[in-house]
């Protein structure tokens, strides 16, 4: 392994994986002089009983729940924030814990944000750089992820805050919370956190730490997400992939949003298509264009993907193919759960440039509308 | 927004695993007092711990707990479940009652509890390491052979305890455990 010439990595959350993880919050929180959260999540969380085995988890424990909030919208607005935040206040909260996917995870940053600097509208923090210690966040995800619930990100309705003080203070990741109800949930959230590992492991400069992250999130994905999206409920598979996720949000914290991810992010905000989705259409053309090009995909991606024997049994001049050849295999052993292209999502034609321009404004000019276009054009089409 | 619909909530309890941790919390404290009585390598681990060792084995946040020790004549000891004045030199503090009940149902052994730290141990390390040899020995006396297996790191081999010594020996820790003394 090559010793790298510099990098920087950060990742603040404590990691709780598996059988009653659920059972160490109050400990954990105690242990942040904390005592009192108030707990933020969705009614689709509450209707699949999930908020129920969450206060059974917390029994014995003497914990007063300042206030469970389960009416979560399906986005992160400044009015639900700046409320939520006087919630905190008037009940004496001195922490928060979130249930769900996103939206639920940047609501609860936003309102820690208000809490800890004791201000009341959120978005008097765009474009203000966060400093200084926050509150107590416990994230606990469910089932359909879309990545960055993890992260050192926070989505407010149209802008993004970035900071390392936005990690949660612990992610608790329970079999008994991560189970989906659907294939597509699953498929979403494995392609978006596989979307963000190999978006991470294939920078053409070498940060070990990161790769160490992508590299097993990569893995689990690998060896879970068949059987997860043959059976939704698998609680183990489920715990897998929500493992997953949680490393590749460390690796998307710690390196830029490539093409991929922000392709999918204007394709979101134009035709709605979830994150996951996109991002799963997007991956492999993204390397095979890579590939064509003669740019250099990294062939550790091999290594993560297969392990040790078939990458040693590889020629080097072919890994990076081989590794982008399986990709292919996982599109066509999701077939008819992942789309083939954005053509059969009936994504209109003319919206394809208008989707590439808002992407290139997104890289803040890392990368061009061409470019963008280019590779949302191929994935548009189809592989023959 | 209505702060009544979202009222504060108060954790409730899970008596009925709260008791029986209790009473596993007893049996084992009245066994490891009992057996230190009986098994010859158990009374060297507790000589060489220090002359006012006092354990306390609890589950967070309030109970139930366990405190064993010597007393003024170096007599392995079961003191119940009340501090009563002498501050233990060794707290091993299981952190919830989940914890607890994976361990007293030997789902999980306390070797892979602390690996997988489910318990905080405040003191000496090589007391804590002494313990857990305690408890591994206790409950290979206390438990049949299939559950023991679940329960401790490794079972003994027939050279290390042979049948006639466990079977002779697990009487002895039984009927004293229950006699009380």
């Amino acid at each position: 392994m090559q010793s790298p010439g510099y990098y920087q990595f950060f990742s603040h959350s404590k990691i709780l994986s598996g059988k009653k993880a659920m059972e160490h919050i109050p400990f954990e929180l105690e242990s942040l002089n904390a005592r009192k959260p108030l707990v933020i999540t969705s009614k689709d969380v509450t209707d699949n009983k999930l908020t129920k085995k969450f206060l059974n988890a917390m029994k014995d424990s003497g914990m007063v729940i300042g206030a469970l909030y389960d009416d979560a919208p399906a986005y992160s607005g400044s009015t639900i924030i700046n409320e939520l935040s006087k919630l905190y206040r008037f009940r004496g909260c001195d922490s928060i814990i979130a249930i769900g996917a996103s939206p639920v995870s940047d609501i609860a940053k936003c309102v820690n944000l208000l809490a800890t600097f004791k201000e009341d509208n959120i978005l008097d923090f765009r474009d203000r750089t966060i400093t200084g210690h926050m509150r107590p966040l416990i994230m606990i995800p469910t089932a359909g992820l879309l990545g960055g619930e993890m992260s050192n990100i926070a989505d407010v309705e149209s802008f993004s805050l970035q900071s390392d003080e936005l990690y949660p203070d612990a992610v608790v990741l329970d079999g008994r919370m991560t189970r989906a109800n659907s294939f597509m949930e699953v498929v979403n959230s494995a392609m978006a956190a596989l979307s963000h590992a190999v978006g991470a492991s294939a920078l053409p400069h070498n940060d070990p730490i990161n790769d160490a992250y992508a590299h097993t999130a990569i893995q689990f994905i690998y060896d879970h997400i068949l059987k997860a999206a043959r059976r939704p409920k698998n609680r183990k598979a489920g715990l897998a992939l929500a493992n997953a996720s949680a490393m590749a949000d460390v690796c998307f914290s710690n390196s830029p949003r490539d093409m991929v991810k922000l392709l999918a992010t204007a394709m979101y905000q134009e035709m709605n298509i979830p994150h996951g989705i996109s991002m799963g259409i997007l991956l492999p053309y993204h390397l095979q264009m890579k590939l064509d090009s003669k740019k250099k995909v990294r062939e550790e991606l091999l290594l993560a993907m297969t392990g040790i024997d078939e990458y040693a049994q590889t020629p080097s001049k072919e890994r990076a193919s081989r590794a982008v050849q399986l990709l292919w295999k996982l599109h066509e052993d999701l077939a008819g759960i992942l789309p083939r292209s954005f053509n059969s999502l009936n994504v209109p034609r003319y919206k394809l440039d208008v989707i590439a321009e808002r992407a290139a404004l997104l890289s803040e000019k890392r990368y061009t509308a061409k470019e963008c276009l280019k590779l949302l054009t191929q994935a548009w089409e189809g592989r023959a | 927004m209505d702060y009544n619909r979202y009222p504060e909530i108060q954790a409730g309890g899970k008596p009925f695993k709260k008791m029986y941790i209790a009473i596993m919390l007893w049996v084992v404290g009245r066994a490891m007092q009992a057996a230190a009585r009986t098994d010859r390598e158990l009374k060297e681990e507790f000589a060489a711990l220090r002359d006012d060792f006092l354990l306390k084995l609890w589950v967070l946040p309030g109970g139930p707990a366990m405190l064993v020790g010597k007393d003024q004549k170096g007599r392995v000891k079961y003191f119940g479940w009340k501090e009563s004045g002498e501050k233990p030199t060794l707290t091993m503090s299981v952190k919830n009652i989940e914890a607890a009940m994976l361990m007293f149902t030997f789902q999980e052994s306390t070797t892979i509890a602390t690996a997988r730290e489910r318990l905080v141990v405040d003191g000496d390390l090589p007391d804590a390491c002494a313990v857990v040899r305690v408890l591994n020995t206790v409950e290979t006396y206390l438990l049949p052979k299939v559950i023991a297996k679940l329960a401790v790191k490794r079972y003994p081999k027939w050279s290390q305890m042979n049948p006639f010594k466990k079977h002779l020996g697990r009487i002895a820790v039984y009927a004293r455990t229950f006699i009380g003394v």
